[in-house]
């Protein structure tokens, strides 16, 4: 978790991960913004997160981005 | 004579097809859809049909080994670092597969329709040092809609291949998805997943489908007959005489070609989606009044939908994600910086390879390089644009913000088009700066197209600004007609097929322009 909140941090820096739980419905995270997360956490955990996995849910807060990364750890 | 030898086949084969159709039993239908999909090609365009053949088989092929490569290992029970090794290896295998058949396919199409291109570029040069060798010319005609075809195969095996759904084992029905024949000329793509559960459902022929499916046929015919054919005159006559013409002629010489794309290939496209429904595929959408678009980005998301969502998600998706890619991002310290780089990296090859796909010509390279160009001032401009409308207490949602801004992309495509259409970049500039040529610009344009096709012109287009007014408070005169009797459907498609008949530009006196997007 410490690491998702690490890789957040470099990329939308300033915003409280720990508690928003809108990044893309609040349009804090923009698209642009997506594809860089993705290709970091493609890169960190060894995943492949596909156009599949895209949807709001999956990416509106640290915890649903965290989720999205174990089950795809997992498969 | 392209057109009316596409259009005649098309009808021709939509009979034989709904005959066909309505007299198979409801689980073979499909495999009437498929025959007359191969034997439309096979008649339209002889022997190429072994090149779609070639697509269905690889494609069939592929898709399934790579679907099947996970299978051959069994993960559970495994430690951590021993799943991930096998992961690893069962991703290496899929990409290996994946690779080859892009070779195979693109291949195709890479000789087929890049050849003489590629080989003019290497001959040129080597001729930069003196080396003068001459370049080998092939002669192939261009397979129809294979730049179409090919990529909607490509698209569904990388599906496969990122596990959005399992290989079809059906080859038939996956033919039929490649090769779906109203889809063959001009598109759009389609989806595996939206496409085939309406492909194969099989059911019978319905009474509203075929109503709705000829008014959208008739649709098409208009703009292509009553729009596109007439645009096509003044468009035709000023971008080959261009040099006689300056000023304003020049800028509606550009409008007409602007309008006589739109119409032709949101023609060609209406046609296929009338043909589609009546046999109950509904096709995406290929156009959403692209000419309302306040920004170049807006503009080709409402043009050409399919083949911007499928850059998009195979393309652009894939290389700004890609984790060779995303390392030599790393080498750039400032995260900001870094991120300008990769998306605009990711950018320039999504639109290189948009430019490429329109043509095998230097020109379609600098068209698509020339909306790269426009993107991406577009996003480091933008933001001090909105700054400074905050500032001055302009809403974006201002009327005069929002037409100022469609008036400027409107320019910016009229400059798309003018690279488009032009034969070369050489003469492209000299019909640039012609446009500031007054001294050219004549005093009419009636010498250039007969005032009866002027007239018949600008009423017809009136009619199709009339259907974009109507969509926009939410009135799609298709879903209206829907609503009517099958009495009144029956002389509403009766009066629109007169009108085409009794009206439209076809026959003596007309020479019909060869269909545009129909050449890629």
């Amino acid at each position: 978790m410490e690491k998702i909140y690490e890789i957040l941090e470099q990329i939308i820096p300033g915003v409280d991960f720990v508690n928003v739980k809108n990044l893309v419905d609040g349009k804090i995270l923009t698209s642009l913004n997506i594809i860089r997360l993705v290709a970091a956490l493609n890169d960190e955990f060894d995943i492949e997160i596909t156009p599949l996995h895209l949807v709001p849910e999956n990416f509106n807060s640290a915890e649903s981005i965290y989720k999205l990364v174990n089950m795809l750890e997992g498969e | 004579m392209q057109q009316y030898r596409m259009l005649i086949y098309l009808g021709i084969f939509l009979l034989i097809t709904i005959v066909g159709y309505s007299f198979c039993p409801k689980a073979k239908r499909y495999i009437v859809l498929l025959t007359s999909s191969i034997l439309f090609y096979a008649v339209y365009s002889k022997f190429a049909v072994i090149y779609l053949i070639i697509t269905i088989i690889t494609t069939y092929t592929f898709s399934n080994v790579i679907g099947n490569v996970k299978k051959k290992y069994d993960l559970t029970g495994l430690e951590k670092e021993e799943k991930k090794r096998i992961k690893a290896i069962i991703k290496s295998r899929k990409k290996l597969l994946l690779i080859i058949y892009m070779i195979v396919n693109i291949g195709i199409l890479a000789i087929v329709k890049y050849f003489n291109f590629f080989a003019d570029c290497t001959v040129g040069f080597l001729n930069i040092f003196e080396l003068n060798v001459n370049a080998p010319v092939i002669k192939i005609i261009l397979p129809l809609g294979i730049s179409y075809y090919t990529l909607q195969a490509l698209g569904y095996v990388i599906d496969v291949y990122r596990g959005k759904y399992l290989p079809d084992k059906n080859f038939l029905k996956l033919g039929l998805f490649i090769g779906f024949f109203p889809q063959l000329y001009e598109g759009p793509f389609g989806r595996y997943d939206d496409l085939i559960p309406q492909m194969i459902s099989g059911d019978k022929i319905k009474s509203e489908n075929v109503y709705s499916g000829i008014l959208k046929i008739l649709w098409g015919l208009f703009k292509l007959f009553m729009i596109s054919n007439r645009a096509a005159i003044i468009a035709d006559t000023v971008f080959k005489n261009y040099n006689q013409y300056g000023g304003i002629i020049t800028v509606i010489g550009v409008a007409a070609f602007t309008i006589q794309l739109y119409a032709e290939f949101s023609g060609y496209i209406d046609i296929s989606t009338g043909i589609s429904e009546i046999f109950g595929v509904k096709l995406a959408a290929n156009f959403d009044m692209p000419f309302l678009s306040q920004n170049v980005g807006e503009f080709w998301r409402r043009w050409h939908i399919s083949l911007g969502t499928w850059f998009r998600d195979y393309v652009f998706y894939s290389v700004s994600t890609s984790k060779k890619f995303n390392k030599l991002g790393k080498k750039i310290k400032n995260a900001q910086f870094q991120n300008f780089i990769i998306i605009t990296s990711s950018m320039f090859v999504v639109w290189f390879l948009t430019g490429l796909w329109h043509g095998a010509s230097e020109k379609y390279i600098v068209y698509g390089l020339y909306y790269f160009v426009l993107m991406v001032l577009f996003n480091l401009l933008n933001p001090h644009v909105e700054k400074a409308l905050e500032r001055f207490k302009i809403s974006s949602e201002n009327k005069i913000v929002k037409t100022i801004r469609i008036a400027k992309t409107l320019i910016l495509v009229g400059i798309g088009m003018m690279i488009f259409r032009a034969p070369n970049m050489n003469e492209f500039s000299k019909m640039f700066l012609s446009i500031f040529n007054l001294s050219k610009q004549g005093a009419s344009i009636v010498p250039i197209i007969e005032l009866k096709d002027l007239i018949a012109l600008i009423v017809s287009l009136a009619v199709l600004i009339y259907t974009a007014v109507l969509k926009l408070k939410n009135k799609d005169f298709v879903l209206e007609f829907n609503t009517l009797s099958p009495y009144k459907k029956y002389w509403v498609c009766f009066v629109v097929f007169c009108i085409v008949v009794i009206f439209g530009a076809y026959g003596f006196g007309y020479l019909p322009p060869d269909p545009i997007y129909g050449g890629f």
